[in-house]
């Protein structure tokens, strides 16, 4: 069960502030305010194009902004740079559409990789049992020798979540985790998010526009719409509101 | 900006190109010397892109060597110098054919092979989520990749060389009762330190060009998979422009000092 709204810390992990970005010219992000409290799952809803992944990878600087500002973990990670950005992003995870797993990899490489390379302080055997742990989580401990190539849509998603898991982030940013998937598939994809933010304690920016996964993941959904939030509210208000933009997504 | 507008679109993407793989290459040297060495990926990537290309580069060294000899022993035989045949064979190999041709045959398959798999990686958003878990991706991908390139090719050549001389006593043989010692001692006797050594020193550059242009254009391919099919048309092709380029300045330059 995910969380009910008295049970999320009144204690914010982003403060988004008047985010701006434009692409040739056109303005994608046109003053972006959000909010995500600690150990809450905000989901964000919107067109295709309207600036939703554009969004989240401006908050894990994979796209540099052009103004506004964003305070994440009670830091200004606008001005973030070298080791003062790898070690903040070391405390958040992505998880993109598709997965992104590493084509040349197996599923133990894919997530020794991040372990290797950002966390010092274990040993050989200690990462092999986080692998373990991890994969446990996603229920795919048999596919850890597999390659990428060998995984349906829905495993490589969860192998991917088990990747980002591996770091233990304290926010979760979920591009589309549910596109492509069947029904069952997405539903399990979706149970998982929220299982994720019980056993782990993680908050998260969900971009969806499966609405059974809004259902079930979201404590909040806000509404992206030409380049800034135009409304927000759990998904019992916003699935009743009269306005046919808004009531259209949850149709 | 203006003027770059008004430039026909092959000059333009040419120049823009040149500007990028410069900026890159600097990217490349200060990311060089940052911590972690992935000694494990480079000679990972030294199988990768050295090792698969031994049969393509045996092929074609041993028929160019072959053909070479055949071609030039019916003028030599008009002039009576036939028995300078293993000589001058040996010397335009070790000089210009051996790097140049297999560095072209580098940069058709090196050179598309990286483009492709980066770009690939570029588009899957697989980069994006190396450096999003702390991981320095240019270096894992790129540094590893232009290192093992810079290492491999001179060891290709030096291979070809061989394969190709072989190809050519061969020939010899066909026509001339020349046996195995005779032919090494014209071949390798004839060679001067104005042969081999610019040659040696031009394949290090030629192999760099070959792994940093291939990942250039695979790191930074565009959206969808036609941005995948362009990284890898357009490293072959801006490699093997660069390999000529590279080509004729030694000549120049070794001119200039050796004579």
């Amino acid at each position: 069960m995910k969380k009910s709204p008295e049970q999320i810390k009144m204690e914010p992990v982003i403060e988004v502030r008047g985010l701006k970005k434009s692409f040739n010219g056109e303005a994608i992000l046109n003053g972006v305010d959000l909010k995500l409290m600690k150990g809450e799952n905000l989901v964000i809803i919107g067109k295709s194009g309207s600036g939703k992944s554009v969004l989240i990878k401006c908050l894990v600087r994979l796209i540099e902004p052009e103004e506004g500002s964003m305070k994440v973990l009670d830091q200004d990670i606008t001005k973030l740079e070298g080791r003062n950005l790898n070690e903040y992003r070391r405390n958040v995870g992505f998880l993109f559409q598709g997965g992104a797993l590493y084509d040349s990899m197996t599923v133990r490489q894919n997530l020794m990789f991040p372990l290797k390379r950002s966390v010092k302080k274990m040993n050989k055997e200690e990462m092999e049992e986080r692998v373990h742990e991890m994969l446990k989580n996603v229920k795919l401990e048999d596919a850890i020798d597999k390659w990428p190539g060998e995984l349906s849509g829905g495993m490589k998603n969860r192998i991917a979540l088990a990747r980002t898991l591996v770091l233990q982030p304290r926010i979760i940013f979920y591009d589309e985790p549910t596109s492509g998937l069947d029904a069952l598939t997405s539903k399990e994809i979706s149970n998982l998010i929220v299982e994720m933010q019980e056993n782990h304690q993680v908050s998260s920016v969900i971009i969806t526009h499966d609405i059974s996964c809004v259902k079930i993941t979201s404590n909040r959904i806000n509404i992206l719409k030409e380049g800034t939030i135009v409304d927000e509210g759990t998904y019992e208000e916003m699935s009743n509101r009269e306005d046919p933009w808004i009531n259209a997504f949850f149709k | 900006m203006r003027i770059l507008d008004n430039m026909p679109v092959t000059i333009r993407q040419t120049l823009m190109d040149m500007g990028g793989i410069t900026s890159f290459t600097l990217q490349f040297s200060k990311d060089f010397f940052k911590p972690p060495f992935e000694a494990r990926e480079i000679l990972n990537q030294c199988y990768q892109l050295g090792y698969r290309s031994l049969f393509l580069v045996s092929i074609a060294g041993f028929i160019i060597g072959m053909v070479m000899t055949l071609q030039l022993r019916p003028t030599m035989l008009r002039f009576g110098s036939e028995a300078l045949l293993p000589s001058m064979v040996s010397i335009a190999i070790i000089r210009e054919i051996g790097p140049v041709l297999t560095a072209l045959i580098c940069a058709g398959k090196i050179a598309s092979g990286i483009g492709a798999v980066l770009g690939s990686m570029r588009v899957t958003e697989q980069i994006d989520a190396m450096t999003i878990s702390g991981a320095n991706a240019f270096n894992y991908l790129v540094v590893t990749r232009v290192i093992a390139t810079t290492l491999t090719v001179p060891l290709l050549v030096f291979y070809a060389d061989a394969i190709a001389l072989a190809g050519s006593f061969i020939a010899v043989n066909l026509n001339m009762n020349l046996n195995l010692t005779l032919f090494l001692s014209d071949a390798v006797g004839a060679l001067t330190f104005q042969d081999v050594v610019p040659a040696t020193i031009k394949t290090f550059f030629f192999g760099f060009a070959v792994g940093i242009v291939g990942c250039y254009q695979g790191y930074n391919a565009k959206r969808g998979t036609t941005g995948v099919g362009e990284a890898a048309n357009s490293a072959v092709v801006v490699a093997s422009l660069f390999i000529f380029i590279i080509d004729l300045f030694t000549v120049q330059i070794t001119q200039l000092f050796v004579g």
